[in-house]
């Protein structure tokens, strides 16, 4: 299926609470309120036209002023793509877990819990992943995060 | 008397006989230089080029290296690649379970002083110094079998210096 025809499924079903976000030339993404996120993903799971049965990856990005969350989400059988972004504050942000749609969504979403300090309500197994166990010095995949012996890159 | 002769300096033959007298400390030396058992322990990149010298082309064997797969049984580890701080403790207990006397090399720029990763990184630890001693270190990235063999000779050359008194 096209990215076109995505969108129009899409927006035929959730036209007011999508809006388009700049895409990549095979995917097409959109920015969705954090509230509508579990409606939307289960229905691109649900629908048959769509059957997003795969997740591809979950990140965040540091926007400076806020924090993007993506999902790009994948079809095996259909093998089409989608990609949702989901803009949340940069302190304290919570926003509800994947996990119980995709089960491959839970380690996604565990590291970047704890590289961005986003809380994610719902997942099955929060804690640390990937840093070191006595860890305690913040979220360092924000940009403006410094640690005892971080050296930033001297400007040139 | 063929490996007489060949015996380091500090062997004394005399002349006409069977017997050779020499100190405790050159026959130590002696076999702990020529007999550096390292370990199968790799972290990065680095561990391909240790390989590779471990293997038949450069071939570690003619020095009396022979890598083994428990720290128990190893005198000599080669730090070969980016040590993160997570792996920093993992690190420290394996040296802590080598027997002594122990040997440490530091292979690389990673585990010299953090490397490429010096710069703007939360994760990866500024130098294996840091948590254990080092011995030799020997730069590049990745260093080249050369290079490798060049500072196990060096090694060579600072445990033959040694002293048993040094030990007690």
């Amino acid at each position: 299926m096209t990215k076109e025809e995505i969108a129009q499924i899409l927006n035929s079903r959730f036209s007011e609470k999508l809006k388009p976000a700049e895409s990549v030339s095979h995917l097409s993404a959109f920015f969705v309120e954090k509230e509508n996120l579990i409606e939307i993903c289960k229905f691109t799971k649900q629908s048959d036209q769509l059957k997003m049965d795969f997740v591809n990856c979950i990140f965040a990005t540091d926007r400076n002023d806020s924090l993007e969350m993506t999902y790009v989400l994948f079809s095996l059988e259909k093998n089409h793509k989608l990609c949702l972004k989901v803009k949340l504050p940069r302190k304290d942000s919570q926003i509800d877990s994947v996990t119980p749609i995709w089960e491959a969504a839970n380690w996604f979403e565990k590291e970047t819990a704890e590289l961005f300090g986003i809380r994610f309500s719902g997942h099955p197994d929060p804690g640390p992943l990937l840093l070191p166990e006595d860890w305690n010095e913040g979220y360092p995949m924000l940009r403006d995060w410094t640690g005892k012996d971080f050296v930033k890159l001297p400007p040139k | 008397m063929g490996i007489i002769k060949k015996f380091p300096v500090y062997v004394e033959h005399i002349p006409g006989g069977g017997i050779v007298t020499t100190t405790l400390d050159g026959v130590l030396n002696y076999a702990r230089a020529n007999s550096m058992w390292y370990m199968l322990f790799g972290l990065a990149c680095c561990a391909i080029e240790m390989m590779a010298t471990g293997a038949s082309r450069y071939d570690f064997d003619r020095f009396g290296m022979f890598y083994r797969a428990s720290p128990r049984q190893t005198d000599l580890m080669f730090v070969a690649g980016t040590v993160t701080k997570k792996m920093g403790p993992r690190v420290k207990r394996l040296y802590e379970q080598m027997a002594e006397p122990r040997y440490v090399i530091a292979m690389g720029g990673c585990a010299i002083i953090g490397g490429p990763f010096y710069y703007d990184s939360y994760s990866v630890l500024k130098g294996i110094d840091l948590v254990i001693p080092v011995d030799v270190y020997i730069p590049g990235c990745p260093p080249r079998p050369e290079s490798l063999m060049e500072g196990v000779l060096k090694l060579q050359e600072k445990i033959k210096k040694q002293k048993l008194s040094d030990w007690a």
